[in-house]
């Protein structure tokens, strides 16, 4: 790394990878629904740093990139609303909050 | 090494460190407070991006009302007293290398071949340039995220109303 | 000295020099501000306030800062330690970096972003992370329910807030600080934005949590809302917050609408100062006033009033600049 470091765009596309496989983990991982929704913000973080960073060096006519990041913030506060609205519910309903206890629909 | 360049290590670090905390903490709200610190990272990288718009707009809608509103979810559901079975502080140190080694790997095999390192161009563009870029060619998806928008709110408030036993 | 700069660089210096002086400024006004409340609150009420420490009781600020100090630093047991720790020091970073972008006079700022006013509102969102960590982190029923309700009331009144800053910004053009002081140099906002101005000024009362809205403080209700765990140094650093968040949302107040540091003959710093005061004066003034506002009223003057008022008001600022 010759010139300095936030000069170059693979530092922001690994910090990006890094975010979508940590969010991709804390899928996996995690047991409530909360802490999976936690993990779907992660994962639009980093798609929204991706677009960025790939807008300040690649395509760098205008800035499609960022304003489509504001989009995708929009979309993520939209589901995070509509997400905790039901994840109340079922807390109301069934008394707990685990994705692998709620079991009605399956077979 | 600058100051800058410093700074900058820092930040990337912290953005990291705060994934992993997001995604391995015990108690949801550490969980919650990993996930603040992530996004302060990534506005601070947007920083270095030439961006200060998009950087203090992040802080504001991600960390000002999303982490909020998980927050207020959090409070209203409770304390879990029934904490799932979660792994051991070793095996989430094996996790967080996990996720290390399989991100420089993908990073290495897919991403370095696209993208060769040449200069950084030139960016000159303005935050003026993003709200002349809404109302020109972006004019279809600024209409429809605030469709989406107006639909989330009748949503939510329709589920607030379900809740409440109402039709 | 001249040493000094060359090692870090003139720019590091000027920002190291402004955060020194920002912070002995908070301290200062602080002091300042403890006296003035309790001398207003006394002769509001047909009393003098405090008269024993001092001249005029100008000392007393320090007594009581001296008790404060001298208070043993109390650690319930229950508590979530990081959690309890983290939430003073956590209000206390939206403060400092408000101070670096509102200008006190022309080139008196400590840096001027060109998003100057985004960051101020960004930052003040932290102060609802850290009453919701201090809620949280306590332990306790009451400190709870005083942080959610802390907390609604806080988002509830960003949103006029946000909304009635922005014509401003939009006569302007710009979203730094000093452009838009500079672009009132003929005549000040408060006379083109009126109902802007009332609007931002009853958000801005709301948003520091001071009567009439101060339900998350509600001494008679809720024992002491979201900072009841807490004693001693804890309890001051809240008290500074609220005290300082005033003399903030007052400077905004005069940047925004109130022509920032212009006026005839003193220099900028002087009128700037007077200004705020005067406008902390009459936030004090409507604390020893008015009765506190029930927490459905609260909502409802937010959603009801504010916001479609704020709506309206927006719509007709661009509808006339357009033209």
């Amino acid at each position: 790394m010759t010139d300095f470091f936030y000069n170059h765009l693979h530092v922001y596309l690994f910090v990006a990878l890094f975010l979508l496989v940590s969010g991709i983990l804390g899928l996996v991982y995690r047991r409530t629904l909360i802490g999976m929704l936690v993990a779907m913000e992660l994962i639009m973080n980093g798609a929204g740093l991706n677009l960025v960073a790939l807008n300040r060096f690649i395509a760098v006519e205008n800035a499609t990139g960022m304003a489509f990041t504001l989009i995708i913030m929009g979309i993520a506060a939209a589901e995070a609303a509509i997400a905790l609205g039901i994840i109340i519910l079922i807390f109301r309903k069934y008394r707990h909050v685990e994705g692998a206890e709620l079991q009605e629909m399956k077979d | 090494m600058s100051i800058g360049d410093l700074l900058f290590l820092f930040i990337v670090g912290v953005t990291l460190a705060g994934a992993l905390a997001a995604v391995l903490a015990g108690s949801i709200v550490y969980a919650l407070m990993g996930l603040v610190v992530t996004m302060f990272g990534v506005a601070g990288l947007y920083v270095y991006l030439h961006s200060p718009f998009l950087a203090m707009v992040q802080i504001l809608i991600y960390v000002g009302a999303i982490t909020v509103l998980i927050a207020f979810a959090i409070m209203l559901i409770g304390p879990q007293y029934r904490r799932p079975k979660e792994w051991t502080t070793l095996g989430k140190l094996g996790a967080a290398a996990g996720v290390a080694v399989v991100t420089l790997g993908l990073f290495v095999k897919f991403v370095m071949e696209v993208f060769p390192r040449t200069k950084a161009p030139a960016f000159t563009v303005t935050t003026k340039q993003i709200g002349a870029l809404f109302f020109k060619d972006l004019v279809l998806p600024f209409e429809l995220i605030s469709l989406l928008i107006v639909v989330a709110i009748l949503g939510a408030i329709m589920l607030a109303l379900f809740a409440r036993g109402d039709k | 000295m001249e040493q000094l700069i060359s090692i870090i660089g003139a720019q590091a210096f000027t920002m190291i020099a402004g955060l020194i002086g920002v912070i002995a400024f908070v301290v200062v006004n602080a002091l300042a501000l403890t006296w003035a409340e309790r001398k207003v609150a006394g002769h509001m009420q047909r009393r003098i306030g405090p008269k024993e420490v001092g001249p005029y009781g100008l000392i007393q600020p320090i007594a009581d800062a001296i008790k404060l100090l001298g208070k043993e630093i109390l650690t319930p047991g229950a508590v979530d330690k990081p959690l309890y720790v983290i939430a003073p020091i956590l209000i206390f970073v939206p403060v400092l970096v408000s101070f670096i972008v509102i200008p006190f006079d022309a080139r008196l700022v400590v840096s001027d972003i060109g998003v100057g006013i985004l960051v101020i509102l960004a930052f003040s969102s932290l102060t609802v992370l850290s009453i919701l960590l201090a809620g949280w982190g306590s332990n306790n029923k009451y400190a709870l329910m005083g942080a959610v309700r802390s907390i609604a009331q806080n988002i509830a009144y960003e949103i006029p807030l946000l909304l009635a800053l922005l014509p401003v910004i939009m006569i302007a053009g710009s979203f730094s600080l000093t452009a838009i002081v500079e672009a009132q140099k003929g005549l000040w906002f408060v006379v083109y934005q009126p109902v802007a101005f009332i609007i931002y000024f009853i958000a801005a009362v709301a948003e520091t949590n001071r009567t009439p809205f101060d339900l998350p403080e509600a001494e008679s209700e809720l024992v002491a809302g979201y900072h009841t765990e807490y004693s001693g140094m804890r309890f001051a650093l809240f008290f500074l917050a609220e005290y300082t968040n005033m003399f903030i949302v007052s400077a905004i107040a005069v940047t925004f609408f109130l022509g920032g540091y212009q006026g005839p003959i003193l220099p900028g710093v002087v009128w700037f100062l007077l200004k705020a005061y005067l406008v902390v004066f009459v936030i004090m003034w409507l604390k020893w006033t008015y009765p506190r506002v029930r927490f459905d009223q609260l909502l409802n003057i937010s959603w009801k009033v504010l916001i479609p008022l704020a709506f309206i008001n927006l719509l007709i600022t661009g509808g006339i600049l357009k033209l």
